[in-house]
């Protein structure tokens, strides 16, 4: 499926993967990333099953899912907006950095190389 | 009540031939179902049944806990996959009609779901492309507001912007969260996100009655299961 930029969020659903997860991980990467600010008003429920082509019912539970996090906040007649809080964002930032440090140590671990030497490499990397 | 729709137990044949055997499934409120299914397997018929206008041979069918009548079909929208309107009459004659016809419609949805279909006021039903009459037959549906929209086959043989336009109609009914629609197709592209439960026929049986996502979780996608089913 093509990518669908929609409030500073890029969407590309994969059909091989249920897609109320993929909104989900997609709202909360752009906000993790800082490419969607605080307080920004998401697209309506059909407005955005319209845009990706999915079931409302599917876009509406991918938001309840976010709204229990905190991340969006749904004002009675007004919409559905990103939060006003900076702190959800630093958790939901350190949950990601957690998740890739968890998988590049292990990719790591699988190509042999020990802690020191992980660190040691990352010291001289070019990483930029 | 939340359930719209109920077949249960349902057999067809056509001259000794069975055509449907034993189908039993439901529809909810606010829900996409998709009938899944090649070409002849007996989708057509089965619509048919499912708003009364075909008898099955056993089983029952309940729309809005009701044998099917001319009340339900005020409620109801049905697609047929062959045209069925007037060829001479143009636009606003088609649209004029409903108006007078329908106890309900809402010209509003239909002249949202017609902008971008380019259809000159002046051109008779039968001048129209097939994608301009697919998007006249379902914004004359949608704008019924009904309770339960059926669809056979609706986008089969549309361009890309069609479909897209078909597809937009259909999220905005279910997005009303009061309307539910029963959509048949042979064919996934570009339409598989639109469903919430899909129905797969497979020699006249329900071969699978599950919901979408967890088709994908479990199958990888919806063409995926299409194909390890069908090959048994």
């Amino acid at each position: 499926m093509e990518s669908i930029q929609v409030a500073g969020i890029t969407f590309k659903l994969d059909p091989t993967k249920p897609f109320y997860e993929q909104i989900v991980e997609q709202v909360r990467g752009a906000l993790a990333r800082g490419e969607v600010a605080l307080e920004v008003r998401m697209p309506s429920v059909r407005e955005l099953a319209q845009l990706l082509k999915v079931n409302p019912n599917t876009v509406m539970r991918a938001y309840q899912d976010l709204e229990r996090s905190g991340l969006l906040v749904t004002y009675r007649g007004q919409g559905t907006f990103t939060t006003t809080k900076q702190e959800f964002i630093d958790n939901i930032r350190q949950e990601l950095a957690d998740k890739a440090i968890r998988e590049f140590s292990k990719a790591m671990s699988q190509l042999g190389f020990t802690h020191e030497q992980v660190l040691a490499l990352m010291e001289e990397a070019d990483y930029q | 009540m939340s359930e719209l729709l109920r077949l249960d137990g349902i057999n067809k044949g056509f001259r000794g031939q069975q055509v449907l055997t034993d189908i039993s499934f439901s529809i909810g409120k606010g829900k996409a179902v998709g009938l899944l299914g090649p070409n002849g397997v007996g989708k057509s018929t089965l619509l048919k049944i499912a708003v009364g206008l075909l008898s099955p041979d056993k089983g029952e069918v309940r729309i809005f806990g009701e044998p099917p009548s001319w009340q339900a079909f005020e409620r109801v929208a049905f697609l047929p996959d062959r045209g069925h309107f007037s060829r001479t009459m143009k636009l606003n004659e088609a649209l004029d009609m409903a108006l007078r016809l329908y106890p309900v419609f809402d010209l509003g949805i239909a002249e949202e779901i017609l902008e971008g279909a380019k259809i000159p006021a002046q051109a008779s039903i039968s001048e129209l492309s097939r994608g301009q009459e697919a998007r006249l037959n379902i914004a004359l549906c949608v704008a019924r507001k009904p309770e339960l929209l059926v669809l056979d086959e609706p986008f089969a043989g549309l361009d890309i912007l069609s479909r897209e336009a078909m597809v937009d109609a259909v999220i905005g009914a279910i997005s009303t969260g009061v309307q539910s629609v029963l959509i048949s197709t042979h064919d996934l592209d570009d339409v598989e996100g639109v469903f919430d439960e899909i129905i797969l026929l497979n020699d006249g049986r329900v071969a699978l009655n599950q919901e979408a996502e967890s088709v994908r979780a479990k199958y990888g996608s919806l063409r995926q299961m299409y194909k390890e089913l069908m090959r048994v």
